[in-house]
C-alpha cells in the first residue's frame, strides 16, 4: 500500500470517528512536484507574528498560490518566537520538521549546528529570479553559519535605532538626532529630558545584550573573543568596559532610564506613547505599534549616538526563512524566491514592520513611505553599511536569555556592577563549553 | 448559631467569596465592549463610554473564531467523556486490588505525574507522526485515552475507596459481573467524584495550549488557545480585541460549570457536604 494511500485509509477510520477533522501533516510525504494543479503538493510554513503580519504573510502566501497552482501552502503562525522554538524542536525530534519556517539570526543556530537545514546557497545561485546582489550584505552574513555558505534566506534587515518625541525635543531647545550625533549630545538630551516627578524620562531601554553591543562597539570593544566560535564575553576587556559602563550608568549613575519600579509599572514603548519618554530604543517592529497608537505628538527615528572617537554602528534584528533538510526543500524554495522577490517583499513591506532586506524594495515608496511617520526612514537604510551581528552560534540564544537576566539585575542595581560582570561571564563561559563541535 | 452569625456563614460570606471570583469576568466583558482605538481607561469606569460590540466584530474579522470554536468544542465533547470513562475505570480497578497492588499502582501514579510534561513532547510527536496524525486535532484528544491525568484516577480511586467491601461482595453474590457492580452500584455512588474529574477534564482540555502548540498544523485546525494567543501581541489601544477573545473563550467554561452543578445536584453546597446518594 502506499503512503498515500494508508494516509487516506487512516484519515478515513478518524474522520468516522469526529467530525470537525482534516487531516493535515504532509511535510513527510515524498511526492514529488508535478505542476499538476489538480494534485498540488502540500508545503507546511510556520512563522511567527502578530495578527496584522499574519495577514501580511497569508496575503503573500495568496499571491504565490495563485501563480503556483500545483503548490499547496499550509500555514501555522504562532505569536512568539519562544513558541515558535518550542515548536520546531519538537517538530525536528519527532522527525517531522515543517518545509519552511522563519526564524531570527540569533536563533538559527542551534538548527544549522545539527544539519537539519538545507543550505540555501546552491538554490540562490542556480536561481534565475532572484540574485544574491539583490540583498543587503550584513543581513546575509548574519545567516551564513559557516562564514561562507548561505543557510537560509534573510527576509529583512531591521537595526537598533532611536525613536523620540520631537515635541519634547523641541519643546526643550534640543538638536534632533541626526548622524554623527555623540554620546554627550545623547545623555545631554536624556539628562534635559529627565522629569522624574511627572513620570518623564529622557531614554528608554530594555538592559539585554542585544542593547549594550552597540554601545559596546562603537567605543571600539568587543562582546566576544572569536564571532564565529565564541568561548566567553569579554566584558572585562577595558574598552568593553566602556561602552558597557556607559551603558549602566544611564540608569546607575544618571538616572535618565526609569527605574525598576517605574519601568515595571509603565513599560518603555508605552511611556513612549503616553509622551513620557523622550527617547526609545527599538528596531523598526515598533513603527506599527506607535503609527496606530501616537496621535497627540510627532515622534521620528533618528540613528545610534557615536561613542567619543568611536565609530558609528548599530546591531542587526533580522529573520530569515529556513528549509528543513528532511522535508522538500525544492518546492520550499520557490515560496521563498517568491517571497524574496519585488512582489513578495513589497507585500510585506506594506505591513510597515520590516525593512526589506532586498534593497530596491528598501529604497521605493513601499517603504519609505514618505506619507506616514516616522519622516527619516531612511535612518534604517543609511546604517547598512556600517550595522554589526552578534555571533549566531547553536548555545548564543540560550546565552542570551540566561546573561540577560543578570543583565537586569545589574542595571536596575539589585546586584552590585563588578560581582554581576564577573556572573555574567562565568554563565556565558559555561553555556558556551556546551556547545556542539562542528 | 445565632441568626447574626448564620446570615454571614450563609450569605455574606458565599456573596463576598463569590464577588471576588466575578469581578474579574466583569471587567473582561465590560473591557470588550469598549470602543477599539480608545486609549485604555485610566481609572474604573463602571459603563464604558460608547459602549459597543464592535471589539467582536473585529475580532471576527481578524481571525476565524467560528473555526477554532468549532475545534476545541470538537476536542472537549470527545475528550471530556472519554477521560471520564477511562479515569473512573482505572481508578476502579485499583479500587479492587489488594492492598499492596492498590499501593503500588498509587505510587506509581503519583511517581508519572512527577514526569515534566516536557519530557513527553517529542516522543509523543513521534509516536503521532507514525500514526500520521500530526496536523489534526486528534492528538489533542489522546490524552484521554489515558485518562487526561493520572490525578483524575487517583480521584477515581479515592472515591471508590468509599464504598465499603461488604456492598461489592454481595452485589457479587447476586451475580453480578464486575462490569455491572461498577456501572450500577459504584458509579451511581460517586457522583460527586464524576462532577470533579469532568470539570477537571474540561478545563484541561478546553485551555490546552501546549499540545495545540506542537501537534496541529494549519489554521484551520486551530483551537481556541493556540488562536487567540496572538492576540497577546495586540496595540494597547486594541485591548478590548483580546478581552473580546477572552469572552469567546470564558463564556463556554461558565456555562459548562453552570450545566454540571444543575446535572448533579440543585444545591452544589449539600452536594459537598453530604455526597449525592
Amino acid at each position: 500500500m502506499t503512503r498515500s494511500a494508508r494516509r487516506s485509509l487512516s484519515a478515513l477510520t478518524l474522520l468516522l470517528a469526529l467530525v470537525a477533522t482534516a487531516c493535515g501533516g504532509s511535510s513527510a510525504d515524498e511526492e514529488s512536484s508535478t505542476g499538476d494543479p489538480t494534485d498540488p503538493t502540500s508545503i507546511e510554513v510556520v512563522l511567527f507574528g502578530g495578527p496584522a503580519e499574519v495577514a501580511g504573510y497569508t496575503r503573500m502566501i495568496e499571491a504565490f498560490e495563485a501563480v503556483n497552482p500545483d503548490v499547496d501552502v499550509l500555514l501555522s503562525p504562532v505569536a512568539k518566537q519562544d513558541d515558535l522554538l518550542a515548536n520546531l524542536t519538537t517538530a525536528f525530534a519527532g522527525g517531522q520538521p515543517p518545509d519552511l519556517f522563519l526564524v531570527n539570526y540569533l536563533k538559527y543556530g542551534q538548527f544549522a549546528a545539527q544539519g537539519v537545514l538545507a543550505d540555501v546557497q546552491p538554490y540562490l545561485d542556480a536561481s534565475e529570479q532572484i540574485a544574491e546582489a539583490d540583498f543587503a550584505e550584513p543581513s546575509m552574513d548574519a545567516f551564513r553559519f559557516d562564514g561562507e555558505n548561505l543557510t537560509c534566506m534573510p527576509q529583512n534587515i531591521s537595526t537598533l535605532q532611536v525613536y523620540y518625541n520631537v515635541d519634547l525635543f523641541d519643546a526643550a531647545g534640543l538638536d534632533h538626532p541626526t548622524a554623527g550625533w555623540t554620546w554627550e549630545d545623547f545623555l545631554a538630551a536624556g539628562r534635559a529630558l529627565t522629569v522624574p516627578e511627572d513620570g518623564q524620562y529622557g531614554i528608554g531601554v530594555e538592559a539585554s545584550v542585544q542593547r549594550i553591543a552597540p554601545f559596546i562597539w562603537s567605543a571600539g570593544g568587543d562582546l566576544v573573543d572569536d564571532q564565529l566560535a565564541p568561548t566567553t564575553l569579554t566584558l572585562d576587556d577595558p574598552d568593553t568596559r566602556t561602552g558597557l559602563d556607559f551603558f549602566l550608568d544611564l540608569q546607575l549613575e544618571e538616572g535618565v532610564v526609569p527605574p525598576d519600579v517605574e519601568e515595571q509599572s509603565l513599560e518603555s514603548e508605552e511611556r513612549f506613547i503616553a509622551g513620557q519618554l523622550g527617547m526609545y530604543l527599538n528596531s523598526r517592529k515598533s513603527v506599527p505599534t506607535l503609527r496606530e497608537s501616537i496621535s497627540d505628538f510627532t515622534w521620528d527615528v533618528g540613528p545610534m549616538p557615536t561613542a567619543p572617537g568611536g565609530t558609528p554602528t548599530t546591531v542587526l534584528h533580522g529573520d530569515a526563512y529556513c528549509m528543513s533538510a528532511a522535508a522538500q526543500p525544492d518546492v520550499a524554495w520557490r515560496l521563498v524566491e517568491f517571497a524574496m522577490g519585488v512582489e513578495g517583499q513589497t507585500i510585506l513591506a506594506e505591513s510597515g514592520r520590516t525593512v526589506p532586506s532586498r534593497l530596491d524594495v528598501a529604497n521605493s515608496p513601499a517603504f519609505l513611505e514618505p506619507e506616514e511617520p516616522p519622516a527619516s526612514a531612511q535612518v534604517f537604510l543609511d546604517a547598512i553599511p556600517t550595522v554589526r551581528s552578534l555571533p549566531h552560534t547553536a548555545t548564543w540564544s540560550q546565552m542570551q536569555n540566561e546573561v540577560d537576566d543578570q543583565l537586569e539585575d545589574v542595571f536596575y542595581g539589585r546586584v552590585d556592577r563588578e560581582e554581576g560582570i564577573a556572573r555574567m561571564i562565568e554563565t556565558a563561559e559555561s553555556i558556551f563549553a556546551l556547545e556542539l563541535p562542528q | 448559631m445565632g441568626s447574626a452569625e448564620k446570615l454571614f456563614a450563609r450569605h455574606i460570606l458565599p456573596a463576598v467569596l463569590a464577588g471576588l471570583f466575578v469581578l474579574p469576568l466583569i471587567a473582561m466583558l465590560l473591557g470588550s465592549l469598549r470602543p477599539v482605538g480608545a486609549p485604555p481607561p485610566t481609572g474604573l469606569e463602571l459603563i464604558p463610554p460608547g459602549a459597543t460590540f464592535e471589539g467582536f466584530r473585529r475580532l471576527t474579522q481578524l481571525l476565524p473564531v467560528s473555526t477554532y470554536l468549532r475545534n476545541s468544542v470538537a476536542v472537549t465533547t470527545l475528550a471530556v467523556p472519554l477521560s471520564v470513562l477511562v479515569a473512573a475505570l482505572a481508578g476502579f480497578g485499583i479500587r479492587l486490588l489488594d492492598h499492596r497492588a492498590k499501593v503500588t499502582a498509587v505510587v506509581a501514579s503519583l511517581l508519572v505525574m512527577l514526569v515534566p510534561a516536557s519530557a513527553l513532547w517529542a516522543t509523543r510527536f513521534r509516536v503521532y507522526a507514525t500514526l500520521e496524525l500530526i496536523g489534526s486535532v486528534l492528538p489533542l484528544v489522546a490524552p484521554a485515552l489515558l485518562g487526561t491525568t493520572p490525578f483524575l484516577v487517583l480521584i477515581y480511586a479515592w472515591a471508590f475507596h468509599g464504598i465499603p467491601d461488604s456492598q461489592l461482595h454481595a452485589a457479587r453474590l447476586e451475580g453480578a459481573s464486575t462490569w455491572t457492580v461498577w456501572r450500577r452500584i459504584a458509579m451511581p455512588q460517586v457522583r460527586a467524584a464524576t462532577l470533579a474529574v469532568a470539570v477537571l477534564a474540561f478545563t484541561f482540555h478546553w485551555g490546552n495550549f501546549v499540545d495545540a502548540l506542537l501537534y496541529l498544523r494549519g489554521q484551520e485546525n486551530y483551537t481556541l488557545p493556540l488562536g487567540l494567543d496572538t492576540l497577546k501581541l495586540l496595540r494597547p489601544t486594541e485591548f478590548p480585541l483580546l478581552l473580546a477573545g477572552a469572552v469567546v473563550f470564558t463564556v463556554p467554561s461558565i456555562a459548562v460549570f453552570l450545566l454540571a452543578n444543575r446535572l448533579f445536584d440543585d444545591d452544589p453546597a449539600r452536594t459537598l457536604r453530604g455526597g449525592t446518594h
